[in-house]
């Protein structure tokens, strides 16, 4: 119990030093300075702190800075200013406005840049096209315009096709659409139209025809 | 010309553009304390200690103008100055030695005479002259302390009202080691500044 106490005194007395500079909780200096009024050992420890306080501080004061400071400054003027100090000295704030024509050249440039490489990927992509293309062929043309039910599974269009000789072209678009390159347009309409997977089917009429 | 900002943060985003008055602001505000502090570091140093601790201290504000903006707010401005301060006068010490580390110690009797002596022929009124005596009782008792860390630890506390968390964080060493080096630095002070007044009385009675 008594060597309970006497930690606590302690680990209180360890804490003095903050109490003075204004550190400890607001428990620790309540207690602290029920201490420091009640036991004069407390007190005199205080003042003792206090004391060492002074005589640091006084010293501080008492010395001179100027010489210290003509010494730095020789220094300064001996050496050369680092690269990122001369960079700020000389784009400093007053002198963005300075700066603007630059700016606008720079972005006007990278817009340009911009641009020119877009139209590079383009250009690039329509030549991958023309060298996908076989040599000496055309792209079929659809004759046939198709809609087959939504309930027509992969296999039974398949079968129809095959029965009614025709190729898809393009599809599906929307509602199950479909263009046709039939062999023959008018047997493979009727053909289709038999198959039971079909809701519409027409002829497309080539360009030009009349 | 716009005024000088006092707030050390200002300062060294004035110096980090180039103003010098930031530089000059910040030595005259701040140099005294990093100063004392490498005086009492320095002790081990002997006659040289004053010459290498204005060096320090110049040395520390050189970097700290070559580079302000690596205070980055995280401790508190003194805490970070008295930190390089620290750094520059260990690296002192490791070059010159510990040559009179051991001329002197608590426990020896060779007071600093000659600032003692001066004091007591200062004209002025008593209580000024044992204010000055005292002062520099205590200054030489701390010089003399044993534990080096001791001496640090009372020497930050004292200089910049530093609490035992930013004494710790400078001396790299848990808080209760910080508490310890307090509470025995100032008994052992203490006691030398006791037998330097039953000296010192023994010579005026």
């Amino acid at each position: 119990m008594t060597d309970t106490i006497k930690k606590q005194e302690q680990a209180l007395r360890e804490a003095l030093p903050d109490y003075l500079n204004g550190h400890a909780s607001a428990d620790q200096a309540s207690r602290i300075a029920a201490k420091l009024e009640q036991d004069p050992a407390w007190a005199a420890d205080a003042a003792w702190m206090g004391d060492i306080r002074s005589a640091i501080e006084q010293e501080a004061a008492s010395l001179d800075a100027s010489a210290g400071l003509a010494e730095l400054q020789r220094r300064l003027e001996q050496e050369k200013p680092a690269w990122w100090r001369r960079l700020l000295q000389r784009f400093s704030l007053p002198s963005l406005p300075r700066l603007a024509p630059l700016a606008i050249t720079a972005l006007a440039s990278i817009c340009i840049i911009q641009a020119w490489l877009l139209w590079q990927v383009q250009g690039t992509a329509n030549e991958q096209m023309q060298w996908r293309s076989v040599p000496g062929t055309e792209a079929p043309v659809a004759n046939l315009r198709v809609q087959f039910k939504p309930d027509t599974s992969i296999s039974q269009m398949e079968a129809a096709l095959e029965l009614a000789h025709a190729g898809i072209v393009t599809g599906p678009l929307p509602g199950h659409i479909y263009l046709l390159d039939g062999l023959d347009a008018a047997a493979a309409l009727q053909s289709l139209k038999n198959s039971g997977v079909v809701d519409e089917a027409a002829l497309i009429e080539a360009p030009g025809a009349q | 010309m716009s005024a000088l900002p006092v707030n050390p943060a200002e300062l060294l985003a004035a110096m980090a553009s180039g103003d010098q008055r930031a530089l000059d602001a910040l030595y005259r505000a701040w140099s005294p304390r990093v100063r004392v502090f490498a005086r009492l570091q320095l002790n081990a140093c002997g006659l040289d200690a004053h010459a290498i601790a204005d060096e320090v201290t110049i040395d520390v504000f050189h970097d700290v103008w070559r580079a302000p903006m690596r205070y980055d707010g995280r401790v508190a401005f003194g805490t970070w100055l008295l930190t390089l301060a620290r750094n520059k006068a260990i690296d002192q010490i490791r070059r010159h030695g510990k040559r009179v580390a051991h001329e002197e110690s608590i426990d020896s009797e060779g007071y600093d005479q000659s600032r003692l002596e001066q004091a007591e022929h200062d004209p002025g009124p008593q209580t000024a002259r044992e204010s000055v005596q005292r002062r520099q009782a205590v200054l030489d008792c701390l010089r003399r302390l044993r534990n080096p860390l001791q001496r640090e630890s009372l020497t930050l506390w004292a200089i910049d009202d530093l609490s035992i968390a930013d004494i710790a964080q400078i001396q790299q060493a848990p808080e209760g080691t910080v508490k310890t080096r307090l509470f025995h630095g100032r008994l052992n002070l203490r006691q030398c500044i006791e037998r330097w007044f039953v000296q010192e009385g023994g010579r005026h009675d």
